[in-house]
């Protein structure tokens, strides 16, 4: 029984991993709140599961998922560099126009990927395949292996010449135009292969749960910050390696909290539908410990 | 190589606010020169440096380098042509970036970037060479992140950068103005050095009069967005920090009787 929670919750936590390396992108190395997230994540989700209902092969519809999320962060991009709107209007642009378009491409609220209708999703080939091992942990350890594989590949991307002068773009804007980069060029880039991730990680989440819903997008990016916050704290270090790590790590633990918290916050009256006020908070106490610690500690010395 | 002429800027345009900071500027650079450029505090020495670089797209005139009209190309399109070391330490180096990874981004400037390794063995090997030149340690600290070492340091590394592709111009702004007495001193000696070293054309603004005789061949004053001193040869040998001094002041005289003879 717990160690199903568990194994659930690590299943939800890689997922999550994949949609926190693209926040850690954004955030971190380009140094630009992008909050079109909570567009490009149900986008990766709708875009999977019509393409499945359809008949196509469920790992060839996750790479269209990841396709459709990086044009989604090429518009946001298109809109910053181009359009000359502030990154947060951007996002916030990209991702209002997404709603639309993702109940378009649905064609309704909601989509269904059930075994019952025939559909074939990454989870029932992965229970097909005939293993020693039972599919509760084969399927645990495949999303772990697919996590550490696009983690090893934005480590390598990152210190390409490309991968450079886009961390550098999130570090000094003026340094790297003076020495010849377009950074218009390096934040689209980025901004792509962020929300090719996240949609890659809502198209993979559909396919697990099982259904796509327009509403699924709904405060992923705090959900993303928080993982990328919470793994900061936990993976102390600056190099890109590390910082990746503590993305995947923070996406983890912060899935597990608030997988305890749905299964044991009843007792002090939480809901399910509490779940987002919950993350809310969680950042909040994130965002502010470090003040509120100083503050503590002058009143103390004082 | 540089040829500017009638070269105007003039900041919030067309508001109670307008401020020309250049002023029909005319300024030609031969190849090897080394300029230096003084100038009271809002002269425009800053300006003039970033509209060559193209930081910002001038109002008025025109920018060649090497014949080339550079006047309305982006400022990522000359760097290329262009070696830069700003004022402030910390605008010319990437801090979350290390030693080797800042270097490997100069040493691809104008070069079209890729999806390979930034730094490779082969490059590694050849930052340490030039980074033992300039006698700080730093050979030893590839690695390091840059937002680790001192202003000194910085600055050293940003000139290296600066240099590292011999652009055909390097322009120095108030790049020692930061530092210690003798960081300054150190740094300023590694610049006449490296300079003398690639034969680079030179641009250097400095608010140190000695500096501005003592170095380079020829200087230029600036008052007011104007040039109103050009010398070079047997005037510059000739002239002391106090006759620059005395320059400074009667040319700041006369701008004043000017101002109030238009008032009348
Ligand atoms: N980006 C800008 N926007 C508006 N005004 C500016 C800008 N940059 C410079 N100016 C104005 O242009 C004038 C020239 O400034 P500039 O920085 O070129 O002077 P400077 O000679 O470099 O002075 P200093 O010795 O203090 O560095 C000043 O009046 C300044 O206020
Ligand atoms: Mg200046």
């Amino acid at each position: 029984m717990l160690l199903s929670f568990v194994l659930h919750s690590l299943e939800e936590g890689f997922l999550f991993a994949i949609l926190a390396l693209g926040v850690y992108i954004t955030f971190r190395v380009l140094n630009f709140p992008d909050l079109t997230v909570d567009g490009s994540y149900p986008l990766g989700a709708a875009v999977a599961a019509v393409l499945i209902v359809r008949g196509m092969n469920p790992f060839s519809a996750l790479l269209f998922s990841a396709l459709a999320g990086g044009l989604a962060g090429l518009l946001t991009a298109f809109l910053h560099t181009k359009l000359k709107i502030t990154p947060l209007l951007a996002g916030i642009l990209t991702m209002i126009a997404l709603y639309s378009i993702n109940l378009r491409i649905m064609g309704r609220p909601n989509i269904s990927l059930s075994e019952y209708l025939g559909h074939r999703t990454v989870i029932t080939i992965l229970r097909e395949v005939n293993l020693p091992i039972r599919s509760e942990y084969f399927i645990p350890l495949i999303f772990f292996v697919i996590v550490m594989v696009l983690k090893e590949l934005v480590d390598l991307f990152l210190h390409t010449e490309i991968g450079l002068t886009i961390r550098a773009t999130g570090d000094n804007e003026q340094m790297i135009r003076a020495e010849g980069v377009n950074t218009d060029t390096a934040k689209l880039i980025g901004l792509s292969l962020s929300n090719a991730l996240v949609a890659l990680s809502g198209g993979l989440f559909a396919q697990y749960q099982g259904f796509a819903d327009v509403g699924m997008g709904i405060g992923m990016i705090i959900a993303g910050l928080a993982s990328v916050i919470v793994g900061q704290s936990l993976v102390r270090g600056r190099t890109v390696e590390l910082m990746t790590l503590g993305a995947i790590v923070g996406a983890i633990v912060y899935r597990l909290a608030i997988a305890m918290a749905l299964k044991w916050g009843y007792n002090f009256g939480f809901r399910p539908t509490d779940l987002k006020l919950l993350t809310a908070l969680l950042v909040i106490t994130i965002l502010s410990f470090p003040y509120l610690r100083a503050k503590v500690k002058r009143l103390e010395e004082s | 190589m540089l040829k500017i002429s009638h070269l105007t800027k003039i900041f919030f345009k067309g508001t109670p606010n307008e401020n020309v900071a250049l002023r029909d500027i005319n300024l030609e650079v031969a190849s090897g020169d080394f300029i230096t450029i003084i100038g009271s505090n809002g002269a425009g020495k800053t300006t003039l440096l970033n509209l060559i670089s193209g930081v910002y797209l001038p109002d008025k005139g025109k920018i060649e380098i090497n014949g080339k009209n550079v006047s309305n190309l982006p400022e990522h399109k000359r760097a290329k042509f262009i070696g830069r070391v700003f004022q402030d330490p910390l605008q010319g180096t990437a801090s979350s970036l290390t030693i080797e990874e800042n270097l490997a981004i100069a040493s691809l400037k104008g070069q079209k970037k890729r999806l390979r390794f930034a730094v490779t063995r082969k490059k590694r090997e050849e930052f340490k060479e030039k980074l033992r030149a300039l006698g700080l340690g730093l050979e030893n600290r590839l690695q390091e992140r840059v937002g680790l070492l001192s202003g000194g340091q910085r600055q050293a590394l940003t000139i290296l950068m600066a240099t590292l592709s011999k652009p055909d111009l390097l322009l120095l702004d108030e790049h020692t103005a930061s530092l210690d007495p003798k960081t300054a001193q150190k740094i300023i000696l590694l610049t006449e050095e490296i300079v003398a070293h690639h034969k680079l054309t030179t641009l250097m603004v400095t608010h140190n009069m000695e500096e501005a005789l003592k170095f380079g061949n020829r200087t230029i004053m600036m008052h007011e967005g104007e040039i109103v001193l050009d010398i070079k040869g047997e005037e510059r040998e000739r002239m002391s920090v106090k006759d620059l001094l005395d320059k400074f002041s009667e040319v700041r005289k006369e701008r004043l009787v000017e101002d109030k003879m238009l008032l009348v």
